[in-house]
């Protein structure tokens, strides 16, 4: 059998009245005329290919704001690619992304008293009310907002189902999420009712990422533990995503499972995307040919204002693409004679087995659009220097990031503010967080916008290293922790290397008002310290290198943490002795700044 | 958060601009700072939400730089007033209140100039009083920032003698700035607006916010995001006046310099961030603050007045405040 299954996802139709960002799509409610050329290009394009297409999915984000308006315009478009292509809407899996969730209703009926205390995944029907209209116009038929698995077609003993991971996207972002129970429930039926069939599931969220080194793309990382063995024990074979807006395919983690990203439709930077799955199936193999179109004239760097696709061959694609997804081989067996066991074989005692502790699965922050874009502003702006950087007799380092540089820029500053707020929201920080306490200037800087959106009390401390140098009304905390009211801190501040100074904040300037906080969450912009394994408990004193230098440390073992980018220094090599060691301090040679006054830190020492 | 509710003796006064910035640059993230002028369904949800929240019938909406608004204000409005509440809109432009098709309500009391609707009663029974004073957001204001800031002069337990003077009393700024938080975001928000009334053609120059300590860092976030300038955070000024962060500070002769503080009092340490400017080759545009002491009279101050702030403790409060400033001279008098 031979036929072409149409890729699609992220179109983000545009709205700008209730565009909250700049506007990204080319596709835009008040375009009609450009949306039109858009999809007359779009369409020429998908006709050109042999074998017909003659199936369609798009994994999500359809819409912007998922607004009325905006869905009016998904539906035209989407009827009239259906038509042209002459794809019944039978075969055509529709599947709704984040952007799908009309948040502003959300937002509002979560207030309501029939509402009250409900969870998002209890307010589908509010969820995904524009979307349920939208489906119907195009399916003819009736969005399940509470399905996980909610859709599906088949192509000869091949399933492709249409599944929502949009469970914990409520009036905040959330990563994709399948509920593990319900997600068993629903393979299992799925396999009890097509039996023999190869699974493919297209959902929105991108369960791996783009980049090597970060594992769990826009999904919970616990619940990925979870979904990925269930897809392996149900024998799914591709999965389909969009959501990241970034072209790629590949196996999944160290599984035989294979997935697949179009990248954005209507995308202006990076060019929109899309993808043709080939489908050649046979008694024997079962396999999609990958070929992928993008956006863009050969060898123009201009962005493309129309539907101007070209074919890209994925051998040119450099180790982004795969050519091919194989979901079934027929295997050559052989009959193994049954092992005959022995008589009267001596019985063997039981012995005791130790398990390992597994360690916690660490909760690392991995939006990577945020992080990339944070290493690009210290890239452009020259903002990673190198020297001799002296905060206090104890904490040297080699390099320094000029974080109050970074935030000079007022749109910099907002992404940076927003970016931590993103880091509270996906984690939840704030679910029991008492209190927010801004540390240093650049600390303060960057909280205001966490402190008024979670509507949480809220302080500034000075840094460690500082508090000498403050009036003493800046070193005032202002709330008294004596009962115990303030269980759960958050401490936001810009960079954290080995936590030292947190912990002398916690362990000595406010040990009065710490004594009583029962956990610590730390948020920062950049981890500069040399862990080999992240995790969110390395602040804490227990978790240091056994060569760590403890003067001037207290032992502070409930902190978490968390952080947007790692940005790895080099400390200073000599101990205590570095006046003397250290020929450039010594020598006073020019590249030495030094953040704290030695004369006055000296007599504090004196003093105590 | 609703940030300008103010209790008064005839009712509860909302300024919905304010609430509407806070709404598009704090909790979404349209960055618009205050230039925003049109309500979102969001905003009104929350207004709305607090108005239901306490007891008190009686609502004062100010109208001010709003010039459009999405759907459903209109039903929200008649739904509080079936509920019981009595409402007065202020500065309501005319093509607004057509717009939510509520020209039809005639009150005699209604008080128009030009295209702008000065009082507007959401009611056309004249027998409600309690509405009928002269309702000044900057009045409200100043009242309600003396009442709050009086729990926040506290008095100094050694003598202070900031720049050779005795101060008796000081404002813990940073403590208003924890416990008032959402009245100081109010604050900062009307700082903003006098510094766009003030500075209107000056801000096309994109001058620099500076701040020079941890409160003057609050408010410079928030300003920044106000006004969309950038800022600029030198470390340290305050009690060491010593800058430890020379590194490519970035001060430009091309661009100009405000000077963000908490509170100005003498101007010491704004002299002191002035003459680093200067020094450095820039320009500065003024200073601004939420709180200023004008310890000269008005018709004695030659050169204008670079000191920008919401509230000023002088002569007519300060006793009021218990604020003051001695030194060890004799009174000539």
């Amino acid at each position: 059998m031979k036929t072409a299954i149409l890729h699609l996802s992220d179109f983000h139709i545009t709205d700008p009245k209730f565009c909250e960002r700049t506007v990204e799509s080319l596709l835009q409610v008040n375009g009609q005329d450009a949306n039109d050329a858009f999809f007359t290009g779009l369409i020429a394009k998908i006709k050109t290919f042999s074998p017909k297409v003659e199936y369609i999915v798009i994994s999500g984000d359809i819409t912007n704001s998922a607004e009325v308006t905006e869905f009016q315009v998904a539906e035209k478009l989407i009827t009239r690619l259906l038509t042209e292509l002459k794809i019944s809407p039978n075969n055509c899996l529709l599947i709704p992304g984040d952007h799908e969730v009309h948040r502003p209703t959300l937002e509002y009926e979560r207030r309501l008293p029939e509402n009250i205390g409900k969870e998002t995944s209890q307010m589908n029907e509010v969820k995904f009310r524009n979307f349920s209209k939208f489906y119907k116009a195009i399916k003819q038929k009736e969005f399940d907002c509470n399905a996980l698995i909610y859709d599906e077609f088949t192509i000869g003993n091949v399933v492709f189902l249409a599944a929502n991971s949009n469970y914990n996207v409520g009036h905040r972002s959330a990563f994709g999420f399948f509920p593990v129970e319900e997600l068993r429930k629903s393979l299992a039926d799925t396999e009890n009712r097509l039996q023999n069939h190869h699974k493919v599931i297209v959902f929105h969220h991108n369960l791996a990422a783009s980049y090597d080194d970060k594992q769990s793309g826009q999904w919970d990382s616990i619940n990925r533990r979870d979904v990925i063995p269930l897809f392996e024990s149900y024998n799914l074979k591709l999965l389909l995503f969009g959501n990241e807006h970034t072209p790629t395919s590949r196996a999944l983690d160290n599984t035989g499972i294979y997935f697949s990203e179009p990248g954005a439709l209507s995308g202006k930077n990076p060019s929109g995307s899309f993808k043709i799955y080939e489908l050649q199936s046979d008694p024997s193999r079962i396999v999609f040919k990958n070929h992928f179109f993008d956006n863009r004239q050969k060898n123009s760097h201009q962005e493309p204002t129309t539907g101007t696709f070209v074919k890209i061959d994925v051998a040119e694609l450099k180790g982004t693409e795969l050519a091919e997804f194989e979901i079934y081989k027929k295997e050559n067996h052989k009959l193994v004679e049954p092992l005959s066991l022995p008589e009267n074989e001596p019985t063997i005692e039981a012995t005791s087995i130790e398990i390992a502790e597994v360690p916690p699965v660490p909760v690392v922050y991995t939006n990577s659009a945020i992080q990339d874009r944070l290493y690009q502003i210290v890239r452009e702006k020259k903002l990673f220097h190198s020297g001799h950087f002296h905060w206090s007799e104890s904490s040297r380092a080699h390099n320094w990031i000029d974080v109050a540089r970074l935030l000079e820029d007022n749109r910099d500053l907002f992404f940076v503010q927003k970016s931590i707020v993103d880091v509270i929201d996906q984690f939840e920080l704030d679910k029991d967080c008492d209190l927010i306490i801004g540390l240093g200037a650049e600390g303060n800087v960057i909280s205001t916008k966490a402190a008024i959106y979670f509507g949480k009390p809220y302080t500034s401390l000075p840094y460690s290293y500082r508090y000498d140098d403050s009036h003493s009304f800046e070193r005032k905390l202002n709330f008294d922790n004596g009962s115990g009211v303030y269980k759960t801190v958050m401490i936001i501040c810009d960079v954290v290397n080995d936590g030292r100074t947190l912990r002398k904040l916690v362990g000595s300037h406010e040990k009065e008002f710490f004594d009583n906080v029962e956990k610590i969450i730390v948020v920062s912009l950049f981890y500069t310290g040399l862990a080999e394994e992240i995790s969110n408990n390395i602040l804490n004193y227990n978790k240091l290198p056994k060569d760590h230098d403890g003067s001037d440390d207290f032992q502070v073992d409930r902190i978490e943490f968390y952080f947007i980018k790692a940005l790895r220094i080099e400390k200073c090599p000599y101990g205590s002795e570095y006046r003397k060691e250290c020929f450039i301090f010594r020598d006073e040679l020019s590249c030495v700044h030094l953040f704290y006054d030695e004369e006055q830190a000296a007599a504090i020492n004196i003093s105590d | 958060m609703i940030i300008s509710r103010i209790d008064i003796d005839e009712g509860v006064y909302y300024n919905l601009h304010a609430e509407e910035v806070v709404t598009s640059n704090f909790l979404a993230d349209d960055n618009s700072g205050v230039y925003v002028d049109r309500l979102q369904i969001r905003t009104i949800n929350r207004v709305f939400d607090d108005i239901k929240s306490h007891e008190k019938k009686n609502i004062i909406l100010d109208f001010s730089k709003i010039v459009a608004c999405q759907p459903n204000l209109r039903d929200r409005l008649i739904q509080l007033k079936k509920d019981g509440y009595l409402m007065l809109f202020i500065n309501l432009l005319e093509s607004l209140c057509e717009e939510l098709q509520l020209s039809i309500m005639d009150n005699p009391l209604n008080k128009k100039e030009d295209a702008l609707y000065q009082k507007f009663y959401l009611f056309e029974d004249q027998g409600h009083a309690c509405l009928d004073g002269e309702f000044l957001p900057s009045r409200i204001f100043e009242s309600e920032f003396k009442r709050r800031i009086k729990g926040y002069i506290a008095h100094h337990v050694q003598p202070h003698t900031s720049s050779f003077i005795y101060l008796s009393t000081f404002v813990d700024m940073k403590k208003f700035i924890s416990y008032e938080n959402s009245f100081l975001i109010f604050s900062l928000y009307t700082l903003a607006i006098k510094v766009t009334s003030i500075w209107k053609s000056e801000l096309t120059g994109d001058p620099i916010l500076i701040c020079q300590s941890l409160n003057s860092s609050y408010l410079a976030s928030v300003l920044s995001t106000l006004l969309k300038l950038d800022i600029l955070i030198l470390d340290q000024v305050g009690p060491v006046n010593k800058l430890y962060n020379r590194i490519e500070k970035n001060i430009s002769s091309k661009r100009k310099y405000i000077i963000v503080s908490d509170m100005v009092c003498l101007g010491t340490e704004v002299k002191i961030v002035k003459n680093i400017v200067h020094f450095m080759g820039g320009k500065c545009l003024g200073n601004i603050a939420i709180i200023k002491t004008e310890t000269l009279k008005k018709s004695d101050i030659k050169r204008k007045d670079a000191t920008v702030a919401v509230f000023s403790i002088k002569r007519e409060n300060n006793k009021e405040l218990n604020f003051g400033i001695k030194t060890d001279l004799e009174s000539l008098e």
